[in-house]
C-alpha cells in the first residue's frame, strides 16, 4: 500500500449564511485532514456536525469559504466548472437514500455517467455487465428501482460511482437506511472493492459499528471541528476526546447500564469491588486473570466480556468482580495498573 | 332523434362543426406553442434559483416577476390590451388566426408555473447524483429533470390544456370563433339553449379524451 496522500483538507471553514443575513452558521472549523490513496478513511459524527459538508467539499460540490481541498495536485475549489467535472468522473460517489432514476432501468442507471462520452455501445454494455457482476447482480440489468431492495439499490448506486473507474469513491450514510444484515453485506462489498481495485474509500457515517468494521483511520467530527482523528485501532483502544468514548461505548457490551450497577443484581458485598479492565495493546487478558487470583489470592468473577479484533489486534475488555481481603485487592489493583491495562472502579460494596 | 334533441344545431350543423374545428385548431396551434415556451421558462426558473444548477438571481427574478404580472391580468383584459401587437405579429386581431397570440400570452405564465412546480417536485438528490456523475449543467437538464418528470409533466400539461380550452371559449366572444363563440351566439344570444348543451357536451368530450391521453402517459413512464 502506497502511502500517497489523495485527499487533504487544508484548514478549511465553511459557514452559511443563517436565516437572517447577518448571522453566519459556521459548519466546518478550520478542518485539516489527509488521506491516503488506498485507504478506508471514516468521518465520524452526530447529525448536524457537518459530514455531508465535509465529504461534498471533495467533490466540490460544496465549496469552502476558507482553505483548500486538494485532490492529489489540484485545487478542487479553484478550479473551472468544466475542469471540476472532468475530476467528479474520478470521484464516486453513493448516498443513503440511493439516488437512482425512476424511469431507468438498472442497465440504463449504470449507464448514465458515460451515456455522453462518446464510448460505444458496446463498450458500455460490457462495462455494466462487468460492474453489475462485481457488486453481484447481474439478473436485474433490466428491472427497475422500485423492484429492488434497499441493498440491491444500494448495489447499483455502487456499480453506477464506479462505472467512471475513479480512484475516490465517497460513501454518504450510504448504510444508513439499510437493516444491519444488509449493512454487513454492502460493507463486505465496500471492503472487497478497496482490496481488489485499490480505490480510495471516504465514508461518513453517524454509526461507530461501520468504523469498526470497515475503516482504518477515523476523523471524529464535533460541530464542524475535528475533534479527533488517527488509526482506529489506537482511536478505540485509547480515546481522548469525550464524543469519541462516547461514539466507542456504541459498540462496546463493557458498559452496564446505571440500573445494573446500582442494583442488586450483582451483590456486592463485603469488601466485592466492581471493576472495568480494558487492554491498551494487544496483551492477552486471560493469563491476568488466572495470574492474579492465584498470586493475590483474590477471586475474580467475570461479569462480562468484549473481545474483538480490530485491523488483526484484539481490543476490548472484561467486567469483573474482585473478591478478598483489603490488602489483596489493593495489591491486586496496583499490579494490573502497573501492567499496560486500562483499570476502572465502577462500584464498591455498599 | 339529434334533430328532436338539438334542433337548432342540426339546422346549423355546418357552423357547428366549423365551430369544433376552430376549437381544435385553436387548441393544438396555442399548446404546442406553448408548451415549448412554458418548458423553455420552466426549466430557467428552476435552474438559475436559489441553490439552482445555474443559480442567477438576476435571470430568475425577472422571469419571476414577468410571469407573476401576466398571470395577474385577467385573460379577457389581457385580450383587449394585446390587440395592437396581436395585429402586428398575427396581421389580424379576429378568427383563430387572431387569437392564437393572446391565448398563448395568457396561458404561458400559468403553464409556466406548471411546469417548475413538475420539475421542483423532483428528488434534489437526483440533480446531487447527477452533479457528482460529472454531468453538465444542459445534460442534467436534458436526461434527469426532463427524463425524470415526464410524468409529472404530463399531469400539469394535462391540467394546462383543459384550462386553456376554457380561454378559447372566452376569446370565442371578440371575434375568434370556435365552440365558445357558437355557444354565445346561438345559444345565449338567440337563447337556444340545446346549442348551449351541445356545446358543453362536445367541451366535456375534449377535455375527456385530453385526461385520458394525460393519464397514460403518466402512468407508461412511471415505474
Amino acid at each position: 500500500m502506497t502511502t500517497q496522500k489523495i485527499v487533504s483538507f487544508d484548514h478549511v471553514s465553511k459557514e452559511f449564511e443563517g436565516n437572517n443575513k447577518s448571522s453566519k452558521i459556521q459548519v466546518l472549523k478550520d478542518v485539516n485532514l489527509s488521506i491516503n490513496e488506498g485507504s478506508i478513511f471514516g468521518i465520524i459524527g452526530y447529525s448536524g456536525a457537518g459530514k455531508s459538508t465535509l465529504i461534498r467539499c471533495i467533490n466540490g460540490i460544496e465549496s469552502p469559504t476558507k482553505g483548500d481541498i486538494y485532490f492529489k495536485k489540484t485545487v478542487i475549489n479553484r478550479i473551472s466548472n468544466v475542469e471540476l467535472r472532468k475530476r467528479r468522473k474520478e470521484i464516486g460517489m453513493i448516498f443513503q437514500q440511493f439516488n437512482l432514476m425512476p424511469s431507468r432501468t438498472v442497465f440504463e442507471n449504470i449507464e448514465l455517467p458515460i451515456k455522453y462520452s462518446g464510448k460505444s455501445k458496446a463498450e458500455i454494455k460490457q462495462k455494466v455487465n462487468k460492474l453489475l457482476e462485481l457488486v453481484g447482480l447481474p439478473e436485474k440489468i433490466n428491472t427497475y428501482p422500485a423492484n429492488l431492495s434497499g441493498g440491491q439499490k444500494q448495489r447499483v448506486a455502487i456499480a453506477r460511482a464506479l462505472v467512471n473507474d475513479p480512484q475516490i469513491l465517497l460513501c454518504d450514510e450510504a448504510t444508513s437506511a439499510l437493516d444491519p444484515q444488509t449493512t454487513a453485506d454492502i460493507l463486505e462489498l465496500l471492503k472487497k472493492l478497496n482490496e481488489n481495485l485499490g480505490i480510495t474509500i471516504i465514508v461518513v457515517t453517524h454509526e461507530m459499528h461501520v468504523i469498526e468494521d470497515l475503516c482504518e483511520y477515523v476523523a471524529v467530527l464535533d460541530k464542524g471541528r475535528i475533534v479527533e482523528q488517527g488509526e482506529v485501532y489506537s482511536i478505540f483502544s485509547n480515546p481522548h476526546n469525550e464524543l469519541t468514548k462516547n461514539f466507542i461505548a456504541t459498540t462496546s457490551k463493557l458498559n452496564l447500564p446505571d440500573e445494573v450497577l446500582h442494583s442488586d443484581l450483582l451483590a456486592l458485598s463485603g469488601n466485592k469491588l466492581l471493576i472495568k479492565i480494558t487492554y491498551v495493546d494487544s496483551e492477552a487478558v486471560e493469563p491476568l486473570i488466572s495470574y492474579v487470583s492465584r498470586k493475590f489470592e483474590v477471586d475474580a468473577n467475570i461479569i462480562v466480556g468484549d473481545i474483538k479484533i480490530l485491523q488483526q489486534k484484539p481490543l476490548g475488555g472484561l467486567v469483573i468482580i474482585l473478591d478478598g481481603t483489603k490488602a489483596h485487592i489493593k495489591e491486586t489493583i496496583d499490579y494490573i495498573k502497573g501492567q499496560n491495562i486500562r483499570l476502572e472502579v465502577l462500584e464498591h460494596a455498599k | 332523434m339529434p334533430s328532436k334533441l338539438f334542433p337548432n344545431v342540426v339546422l346549423n350543423y355546418s357552423i357547428f362543426k366549423l365551430a369544433i374545428l376552430q376549437t381544435l385548431e385553436m387548441l393544438v396551434i396555442t399548446a404546442v406553442i406553448s408548451f415549448c415556451i412554458s418548458i423553455i421558462f420552466g426549466i430557467i426558473l428552476v435552474v438559475t434559483k436559489k441553490n439552482g444548477i445555474l443559480m442567477n438571481t438576476v435571470i430568475w427574478n425577472v422571469f419571476d416577476k414577468i410571469i407573476n404580472l401576466f398571470r395577474s391580468i385577467p385573460f379577457i383584459i389581457l385580450i383587449a390590451a394585446l390587440i395592437p401587437l396581436t395585429r402586428l405579429i398575427s396581421g389580424t386581431a379576429i378568427g383563430v388566426k387572431g387569437t392564437i397570440f393572446p391565448l398563448i400570452v395568457g396561458i404561458v405564465p400559468f403553464f409556466s408555473r406548471q411546469i417548475e412546480a413538475a420539475l421542483n417536485e423532483l428528488d434534489g438528490g437526483l440533480v446531487e447524483a447527477g452533479q457528482v456523475m460529472g454531468l453538465s449543467p444542459f445534460q442534467i437538464i436534458y436526461s434527469i429533470y426532463l427524463k425524470e418528470s415526464i410524468g409529472s409533466i404530463a399531469r400539469v400539461t394535462t391540467i394546462t390544456i383543459i384550462s386553456l380550452i376554457g380561454l378559447t371559449a372566452i376569446v370565442g366572444v371578440v371575434g375568434g370563433g370556435g365552440i365558445g363563440d357558437f355557444a354565445i351566439q346561438y345559444g345565449y344570444q338567440q337563447n337556444q339553449q340545446d346549442a348551449t348543451i351541445a356545446c358543453i357536451l362536445v367541451l366535456l368530450i375534449i377535455v375527456s379524451i385530453v385526461q385520458v391521453i394525460g393519464t397514460l402517459i403518466s402512468r407508461r413512464v412511471e415505474h
